[in-house]
């Protein structure tokens, strides 16, 4: 895949909301959506979500290619092991479309759980368009065998032709609010009997975006699909859902359940025979996601305070920073009040921001 | 049951091709079995049909997770409900489920990547069950001196006291005398029963254009693609050569060409091949990674932009076309330069010296944390240093995990004369594989029949007779044009979303 200026002015988006926090690894690791916890709580702290999981892991040389080129057109600076935007970046940025205000839409997150749906509803359109046209045997566009067997189930619960009819209503309504743009990308992006969805670089050919712009657009035009769908009343649409949140790993869901019963770190790390650390980083990926998360047996509010009052005289973003400030804290306990202060816990007062 | 019958109730085939009912009568005489049948020529259905004649279950080795993705989806959709898959990268339910239907007994048939072969729980946990046959595809993988090396095939036979010693079909298209008593030692099976047919493909027509340049070779595709029958691929030396002349072809051409890759991300990867099964896309630009596995059988030429780096990569390549048994073409466009090329990309793909250093270096800097994937062809030089290290008991052997990666231990350190020996074997090797290419590019340039050099050198001496055969008995490109298009391209005219809906769901 090549880079177009969309994509450079992807990566400095991404760059100015990093501020030199960490190094090219740790931006690699946003934008290719790596799941491990450090990624996770980066992403949170440094509100990075709408750079998260934008790359393929494929795409793995692009990244290095394109801040070389950033670097030869000076819109951005290495300081030590840190990039920053210079002056022409930033007003790079400013002043092209889409705007740089147009990134923040993204949500990296819910690409996952977004993508498993799309893969649903592709499947099923598939499906029920061969099935209408009495074919039983075509190449599935979807090989997740998961996938698979939810589009049999829901065939099975709908039937064809009522199934057929439901979705294509229901497609209708919503498709006919976006615009024409989003319209086409979605329905292009579909597979039936007479013919196989398109790939990004063959929909960038047809409309005439550059490939970034045109993924860029196809995932805003998911999202628009997906939370349209959530708003409202769509039944056979929303019943393509996956029951898995795909907020967090199911490993921390597990030790999640385990701590509902009011057991402690040792405890689950016991049963679960895993090491005390992971399950910290489990604690801490779910505060992140849980509203009731119960922080108070981990951490007590003035040392959450204590934690706030350091972020805001500082603006530290390290954690090695915090540590020496604050040493009577363990790591676990830094951590752990910087993914609430960063979800928007302050002094007790749970406010989701 | 009678075979005949069997085929005819079963599969729905008339009769069997050339070979396959002596392979499939050898294994059931108790012989294991080389079987070397043209691309093409039903190697499947040989295991396919042996998994519902024998007792136990049949273990089907196969070097790429996508082929046998692929194998499995196709089989299934064929009503074969009793096939099985097994590789590395597996969901863990999926795998959990496969398990499952193994222990319920409602497997008679498993597609295995050749890894898990060397896990030892896995096997101990397979060896629970019966196994009657271990057939292993494309077993020329397991030969250095092949074109495809994959050095796990070498740890095949290291599993058959486990599993109780099955007997063992190895099954490839493409292999010569060198490369099938390779297959024989590696495997373990010098006493198999040898069931070698010719590869010469009567309905494949062989033509070379000698052109100056690049340039040249372009103009050859703007002025021949239009005309040509297809559908048809065309075959590029690396990822971005490939990309790069499929974004030309499509901008000249006014039609979309896509380029397909290893490099791709999956879901592109599997809409194009899906776009091209479908003829979807009449066309394609790609690497050699396309191909292997794929179920089109009308593909009417193949264009090699590149030299191969093999004569046995030419004929796997071209031995795409047509396998619906009608006429089709391969054409190859050659300069005498492209000679140099390609050796570079060989020697690129054996270890040298330097890089046997810097491997051994990385080795003894990370201690046992040295971890590699099993699919990262790209390593493919890595691997094989690891695997002859782990032969002269250098590393301890390996320790498989569930996640598809390796670990490695150094037992004992390499001197400097360790170093030199090693790299002293891969040069003969690297001298033998100029030397195949070096015959490939006499063929090429000789003022001879090309057919007839491509199989004297696979050690056939009759290469039968062909009407159309190649561009020295005289073959006219024309035979080749099409003034129709008979597969679907995608509507050029955009429509309505309403209209494209509609077309989808055509239901009121």
């Amino acid at each position: 895949m090549n880079i177009d200026s969309f994509l450079l002015r992807f990566i400095l988006h991404s760059i100015r909301q990093l501020n030199g926090a960490r190094s090219q690894a740790g931006l690699a690791n946003i934008l290719y959506g790596k799941r491990n916890h450090q990624t996770w709580i980066d992403m949170h702290h440094l509100q990075l979500q709408s750079s998260y999981k934008f790359l393929e892991k494929e795409e793995a040389a692009l990244l290095d290619e394109a801040l070389l080129n950033l670097m030869r057109f000076k819109l951005i600076e290495r300081r030590d092991e840190s990039i920053f935007l210079t002056s022409a970046g930033i007003s790079y940025l400013e002043n092209e479309n889409p705007s740089a205000a147009d990134f923040y839409e993204r949500d990296g997150r819910v690409i996952g759980m977004m993508n498993r749906f799309w893969s649903g509803l592709h499947l099923l359109v598939q499906t029920l368009s061969n099935l209408l046209q009495g074919n039983r045997k075509f190449l599935p566009a979807v090989r997740e065998e998961r996938i698979q067997e939810q589009v049999k189930r829901w065939v099975g619960k709908y039937g064809i032709v009522r199934g057929a009819r439901g979705i294509k209503e229901e497609l209708r309504r919503l498709i006919s609010q976006f615009s024409p743009l989003h319209q086409e990308l979605l329905l292009l992006r579909l597979s039936g009997h007479h013919r196989v969805s398109l790939t990004f670089l063959q929909l960038s050919r047809r409309l005439g975006y550059s490939y970034w712009r045109t993924k860029w657009e196809w995932e805003r035009a998911l999202s628009l699909l997906y939370h349209q769908m959530l708003q409202t009343e769509f039944h056979y649409l929303s019943d393509l859902m996956s029951s898995d949140s795909g907020l967090y790993s199911a490993s921390s869901r597990k030790t999640w359940l385990l701590l509902q019963k009011n057991l402690s770190v040792a405890e689950i790390s016991q049963i679960r025979g895993l090491k005390e650390s992971t399950i910290m980083d489990h604690i801490v990926e779910i505060a992140l996601m849980e509203k009731d998360f119960p922080f108070s047996s981990f951490l007590t509010e003035n040392e959450l305070r204590e934690v706030e009052e350091v972020k805001q005289k500082t603006g530290f973003t390290r954690l090695r920073e915090f540590k020496e400030r604050l040493p009577h804290l363990s790591y676990f306990q830094i951590r752990l009040a910087l993914t609430l202060l960063g979800v928007g816990v302050s002094h007790g007062v749970k406010h989701i921001t | 049951m009678e075979l005949n019958i069997l085929l005819n109730e079963r599969f729905g085939f008339q009769d069997f091709r050339p070979g396959q009912k002596e392979i499939i009568e050898a294994i059931l005489g108790g012989k294991h079995v080389l079987g070397v049948l043209a691309t093409g020529s039903g190697k499947t259905l040989c295991y396919q049909m042996l998994s519902q004649l024998l007792d136990g279950l049949t273990i089907v080795v196969s070097p790429l997770i996508s082929l046998m993705e692929d194998q499995w989806t196709r089989m299934r959709q064929t009503g074969f409900k009793d096939v099985g898959i097994l590789h590395s990268a597996l969901a863990k339910d999926r795998l959990q489920k496969e398990w499952q239907m193994i222990e319920q007994k409602k497997r008679k048939l498993i597609l295995l990547s050749p890894e898990r072969l060397t896990n030892p729980a896995f096997l101990e946990r397979l060896a629970q069950h019966q196994i009657s046959l271990l057939a292993i595809d494309e077993a020329h993988c397991v030969s250095q001196w092949g074109y495809d090396f994959r050095p796990d095939y070498l740890k095949i036979k290291d599993s058959y006291p486990v599993l109780r010693n099955p007997l063992v079909m190895a099954l490839t298209g493409t292999a010569s005398p060198k490369v099938q008593s390779d297959i024989l030692y590696h495997l373990g099976i010098e006493d198999a029963e040898k069931i070698i047919l010719s590869m010469n493909r009567p309905n494949i027509a062989y033509h070379v254009e000698r052109v100056k340049g690049d340039e040249e070779k372009r103009s050859f595709l703007i002025r021949e693609l239009p005309r040509l029958t297809g559908p048809g691929i065309i075959y590029a030396g690396t990822r971005r050569e490939t990309e790069e002349l499929a974004d030309w072809l499509s901008d000249r051409l006014k039609m979309e060409i896509p380029a397909y890759h290893a490099g791709l991300p999956t879901e592109n990867r599997a809409l194009i091949q899906t776009q091209f099964i479908h003829g979807q896309t009449p066309l394609l630009v790609a690497t050699t990674a396309f191909g292997m596995g794929i179920d089109k059988e009308n593909i009417r030429f193949v264009i090699h932009y590149q030299m191969p780096t093999s004569i046995e990569g030419y004929l796997q390549e071209t031995g795409r076309i047509g396998r619906d048994g009608k006429d089709g073409v391969a054409i190859l466009l050659y300069t005498p330069d492209d000679f140099a090329i390609t050796a570079s990309v060989l020697d690129y793909s054996i270890p040298n010296y330097n890089q046997i250093k810097e491997f051994y270096h990385r080795l003894i800097l990370q201690g046992d944390n040295l971890s590699i994937h099993h699919e990262e062809s790209d390593h493919l030089p890595l691997k094989a240093f690891l695997y002859r290290l782990e032969q002269g008991d250098w590393i301890e052997s390996v320790r498989t995990s569930e996640n598809g990666k390796y670990h490695y231990i150094l037992k004992k350190e390499l001197d400097e004369e360790d170093i030199s020996l090693i790299a002293a074997e891969w040069e003969q090797l690297r001298m033998e594989k100029r030397k195949g290419l070096a015959c490939f590019n006499l063929i090429i340039s000789a003022n001879d029949c090309l057919r007839k050099g491509i199989h004297q050198y696979f050690g056939e001496k009759d290469h039968g007779f062909s009407l159309f055969c190649c561009t020295h008995c005289g073959i006219d490109l024309r035979m080749y044009y099409t003034h129709s298009r008979t597969e679907t391209e995608i509507s050029a005219q955009p429509r309505s979303w309403e209209e494209e809906l509609e077309l989808l769901l055509p239901i009121k």
